[in-house]
Formats: C-alpha cells, structure tokens, sequence
C-alpha cells in the first residue's frame, strides 16, 4: 500500500512537473524582459563552442556594449587554447573601457566530440552537468538567491550548450528570476538546422537564423546576416 | 592584372583528395601556365603527396620551387587572416569561417569553394551553392579544377565579383538589447 502510494506520487510529480515545463516553454513571440535603464547593466554569460563556434560567437559578442553587458562569463571547454585566445582577444580590443574585474571565466568537461556514440553521449553528458550545476546553479544560489548566474545566455552550438540550457532551466521550474536564453545559428545552416539547434530550440527565449530558409517549414526568427 | 598568389586551404580539416590535386603535376603546370608564381597550400590534417619533393619540418611546413612557382605547404595556420591578405586568390574547403575571412579583404580577391563530398552531412555545400549562386564566389567540384581554373583566375572574373557586404553589427546589438529591455 505504502509503496502504491510513493509510486502515485511519483507519477503525479512527473506529471506537474511536464506540466510546468509545457507552460512555461517559450512562445516563440519572443517576449522581452522587463525595461532597463539606458544607464543599467545586464549580466551575461557567453558560451564558445570551439572552431567555427567559437569565431561566429566573437564576432557577435564584439558588437555588443562592454560597459552594459557586465559583467561577463565566458563559458568553454576545457583544453580549448583558441576560445581561450577569443575571450583574450574581445576583452583586449574593446580597451581600456573595461576593467579586468568585468569578465571571468568558466571551463567545463566537454559533453559530446564530434562522432561519439549516443551512450558515451550520455556518459560525457553527465560528467558536464554536474559542474554545471555546481556553478551555474549551486554557488549562484548560495551568492544570492534572487540572482540567477546571468541575465543572459548566448549560445551557438555544439552539443555542450545544451546543458547549459538544461541548467538554467532549473530555477525556471523553480519559478526563481532565471536566466534568459537565445541562441544564433550559424552563418553556415542555409537550409537545415544543427543536432544541437533542433535541441534546444523549443527551450530558448530567442532562437535566431542566418538564412531565411533554415529553420524549414518551422520558421525561425531571421534578421539578416550577423557576423 | 590576374593574381600571381594563390592561396590553398582546408582548414582544420582533412581533404587529401583537394590538396592532392592541386599539388598533382598536371594541376601544378596548369597553375604556372596561367600565372601563379606564388602557390600557399595549408593542407590540415591531410598527408602531402611523397613525391612532391618538399622537404617538410616538424611542424608540417616547408617551402620549395616548382615549375617556376614558389610552393610553400603548411599543415595549419595560427594566422589566416594574413595568410588571406597576402594571397591574391583563394581556393578553399568552404568552411564559414574561411568564406567570411576572405570575402571581407579588401581589395576583394576570387574566392572558389570546392565543398568536401565525403562529409556526410554536408551543409557547407550548401552554404557554397548559396553564395556561388548569389555571385559572391565561384563553386567547384574537385574534378571540374582543371577547367575551372582558366576562368577564376582570369581578369574578367575577378572584376565581375559582387562585393560581399560588411558585417553590421547594429543587428546582433539590436536584438539583444531588445531582449533584455533596453530602448
């Protein structure tokens, strides 16, 4: 009997919670946050995928304003010297706007290499998103409850940043102030989305193409070309 | 005036069968006929052809006289962006990244994408057909180089190129600034 009802609550848990998440998923109207202030700041965190997400990723953060996005967490792999040398790089040319204190950085466990099998996915996945968690949910709680670890969450691909989204998604069931998602994809997809785009895509607040046709017969927010 | 630098290159990854044809004799004789004195050759990942007779350091990279020209092969570059400002053509794998880098030179050099068709998933053809189609550079297929070249490298092509816009980046800063309430 007892155990009857343990497995009821269970399912009736399971079922509340796919229930929130179904309400909450974004409508894809792209509703925007809450004015600011010319003068006030927006916390963002940025994520650098490696290669070509990497580039486009610079490219895009290097035409934001420094001093209203602050502060910045970049977000990356570990071993990947290139996004390393990309944080290097948007920091030191935006100047001496910026103090050093502006911008940290986050290495994680890289989830998925190019070509590996959806088990060992699964496995690698795991080892990303509990320092994930640690970081992006955990010490940003313990910090301050009413702040969620950014503002804002760019992401690009690969397959990392789903766990990235999966994360932040945590304080949104929680219906904590949680960190607002968008994601652009590369200049590359004409016609076709990524593995890691058709992912995350019903979950971010702004899912955004580079072509008009590639988000397929499920049109996606296009504005021209960004990079 | 056509080009006299050719530029080469695949990136970070691996695509014998372009930088083996490009460095095969009877490509490399088409090349010096129609005036390249200068060929870079950044191969990846790929093996160079044993008899190429270039001597190659550790690093992959090395330079040599054929048919007149100065080759020089390099497995990887740290700096693309030069590379392209010294070259006065490009042929590339079309990655994005290198499409991007080298429609931005000024002055604008050709720029022929010869797409991968071993990878499985291959949008970068798409991308290339996209762009060749709206004229911004020229597509070709690995066996169609040796009649390709006569044309890309000529004059009329290179000034018939449609120039590739600037990035602008009032749209990337708009669409944030939106979405997180600015006005």
């Amino acid at each position: 009997m007892f155990i009857l009802l343990l497995l009821l609550g269970v399912i009736l848990l399971a079922f509340v919670l796919a229930f929130r998440i179904y309400a909450l998923l974004p409508s894809g109207k792209s509703p925007t946050s809450s004015n600011r202030r010319s003068t006030d700041t927006c916390s963002i965190a940025i994520f650098l995928g490696s290669g070509g997400h990497t580039s486009e990723m610079q490219t895009l953060i290097s035409n934001l304003d420094f001093e209203r996005y602050t502060p910045r967490t970049y977000i990356y792999c570990h071993g990947d010297e290139i996004s390393l040398r990309a944080v290097g790089k948007l920091e030191s040319d935006k100047g001496t706007s910026t103090k050093s204190d502006s911008y940290n950085l986050l290495p994680l466990p890289r989830a998925r290499k190019v070509g590996q099998s959806p088990l060992s996915t699964s496995f690698s996945a795991l080892r990303t998103i509990l320092p994930t968690i640690h970081h992006l949910l955990i010490l940003p709680l313990l910090r301050d409850p009413r702040n969620p670890f950014a503002d804002v969450l760019v992401i690009n691909g690969p397959g990392t940043c789903a766990v990235l989204v999966l994360v932040s998604w945590i304080r949104r069931i929680l219906a904590l102030p949680h960190t607002r998602i968008i994601y652009v994809e590369s200049f590359a997809r004409v016609r076709s989305l990524s593995l890691s785009a058709k992912l995350v895509r019903p979950f971010v607040d702004r899912f955004i193409t580079q072509w008009p046709e590639a988000g397929g017969s499920n049109k996606a927010e296009y504005r021209g070309w960004l990079v | 005036m056509s080009p006299h630098t050719l530029l080469v290159t695949v990136g970070s990854t691996l695509f014998p069968s372009l930088t083996n044809e490009i460095l095969s004799p009877p490509l490399l004789a088409k090349l010096s006929s129609l005036g390249i004195q200068r060929l870079i050759v950044q191969y990846g990942c790929a093996d160079l052809p044993s008899d190429l007779g270039i001597e190659v350091d550790g690093a992959g990279n090395g330079t040599g006289l054929i048919r007149g020209m100065q080759v020089e092969v390099m497995r990887f570059s740290e700096r693309f962006e030069d590379l392209v400002r010294r070259s006065e053509a490009v042929i590339s794998h079309g990655g994005s990244g290198s499409i991007l880098t080298t429609l931005r030179r000024r002055p604008a050099v050709p720029l022929l994408v010869v797409p991968n068709e071993s990878l499985m998933d291959n949008h970068q053809a798409e991308l290339a057909d996209e762009m060749g189609e709206q004229g911004y550079l020229m597509v070709s297929r690995v066996e169609e180089l040796e009649q390709k070249l006569p044309m890309f490298l000529s004059e009329e092509w290179t000034k018939g190129i449609k120039p590739f816009p600037e990035m602008d980046g009032t749209r990337f800063r708009g669409i944030m600034d939106e979405m997180m309430g600015f006005n």
